[in-house]
């Protein structure tokens, strides 16, 4: 095994680790907001460490750059949808408090 | 091996989700989770080589219908609602004994056709892998999509258009000027837009040239075109709203119309119905492809503009 293979099974274990840990938080946290906080890191950084390590495997470098685009694809719209629903979740607890 | 444990692990998530959209109690469920099956079958759709179909797959089965579903479910389900009465699983013994019988003889047909089928699974890939030299394109499913069989594309856009007219004349014909930004557009949406329309744009048409030479073409660029006119309508934007109608049937017939012009021509020239001059091959298919993609696209997103007009004339 050399440098670069382990590097890539380090960066694999630790995305899957986040993954991991982001789906536990998603089934676990008590509401909207704290499970966007969990899937969004799940999103984010679990698969930007999976990209770092299969462009490590990648061979050529159109081939990385295309799987950093797609890394940096998914943090857009994670980040965009996780603001949106997050402003409905807010909006919706503050509806709730009014009524109450 | 890791491959046979992969495999079987999509099986069972496939049959999985299945199961569970189909029960689920609410709609709201049961959509995400036919979202879930749709990517679930790209990803099977890769593990068998066929990526054209997964990009169609993931792009039209999950991305386009998840979105028309979504909006539906919104609109007439007031999204978590109970499917109500009209539950899809009939409970009572008295239709479900039918049902299971029904289920059975069609299931035992279906074994009988199976066990009838020749040994030899009879395929065409040789002679399209041998003719495919000819077409004009390096891509083989592409060769089968716009030269060799291009009758049936003409037809599938043909029965695309009547879709389209169909569901407009329902919704009240699709004049979607109504929408003059309704909502104010929040401000990471308006700039993911800024960003993701343009790209879809872009991608769409890369896709499509690419279709030439691997896996891609008119019917995912197609695709992507109506996810981004899809993007801008969900978030209020006026440009596919402010679209003139007389634009937009233009659009729709634009696939048809290119068809129509290369068998007219064709035949003009005495060749047979939609045959290609084997020297200008690939300038055709490009045409015919580009044309089908603006179709595809206009067409996809007029179903989803008919179903959100037809939401709110209720």
């Amino acid at each position: 095994v050399n440098a670069v293979d382990g590097a890539t099974v380090m960066l694999l274990l630790a995305s899957a680790f986040f993954f991991l840990a982001g789906t536990l938080g998603v089934l676990r946290f008590p509401d909207a907001l704290a499970r966007l906080h969990a899937i969004t890191k799940a999103d984010n950084l679990g698969l930007g460490l999976l990209v770092a390590g299969l462009a490590l495997q990648a061979g050529s470098l159109a081939v990385a750059l295309k799987l950093v685009l797609t890394w940096l694809t998914a943090l857009l719209a994670s980040a965009t949808t996780a603001y949106l629903i997050g402003g409905v979740a807010v909006r919706g607890r503050r509806d709730v408090e009014v009524d109450d | 091996m890791t491959d046979l444990l992969f495999d079987a692990i999509l099986c069972a998530l496939l049959v999985g989700l299945a199961w569970q959209a189909l029960t689920s109690r609410t709609l709201f469920r049961a959509i995400v989770l036919f979202i879930g099956f749709g990517l679930s079958s790209a990803l099977a759709w890769v593990r068998l080589a066929a990526p054209d179909m997964a990009l169609a797959e993931a792009a039209i089965g999950a991305g386009l219908t998840g979105a028309l579903l979504l909006d539906a479910a919104a609109r007439f389900g007031r999204g978590t609602g109970s499917r109500g009465p009209g539950r899809s699983v009939p409970r009572s013994v008295a239709l479900r004994a039918p049902a299971a019988a029904a289920a059975l003889v069609i299931g035992a047909i279906v074994l009988l056709a199976a066990r009838s089928l020749p040994d030899a699974p009879s395929s065409l890939a040789g002679e399209v892998a041998a003719a495919v030299e000819r077409s004009g394109v390096r891509h083989p499913v592409t060769a089968v999509l716009l030269a060799f069989r291009a009758w049936d594309t003409f037809l599938e856009l043909a029965v695309l258009l009547l879709a389209v007219l169909g569901a407009g004349l329902i919704a009240g014909a699709v004049t979607p000027e109504r929408a003059a930004f309704e909502r104010s557009v929040e401000m990471p949406l308006l700039w993911l837009i800024r960003l993701v329309a343009p790209g879809l744009v872009l991608l769409a048409g890369a896709v499509l040239l690419q279709g030439a030479t691997g896996p891609g073409g008119a019917f995912q660029a197609g695709a992507l075109l109506a996810a981004g006119a899809v993007l801008l309508e969900l978030a209020g934007h006026p440009t596919v709203a402010r679209l003139p109608p007389l634009a937009l049937s233009m659009l729709w017939l634009a696939g048809v119309g290119a068809f129509v012009v290369a068998s007219v021509v064709g035949l003009a020239r005495g060749r047979l119905l939609l045959e290609l001059p084997a020297d200008a091959a690939a300038g055709w298919i490009h045409f015919l492809e580009i044309a089908a993609s603006v179709s595809i696209g206009a067409g996809l997103v007029s179903l989803f503009l008919a179903a959100r007009t037809a939401g709110e004339g209720s």
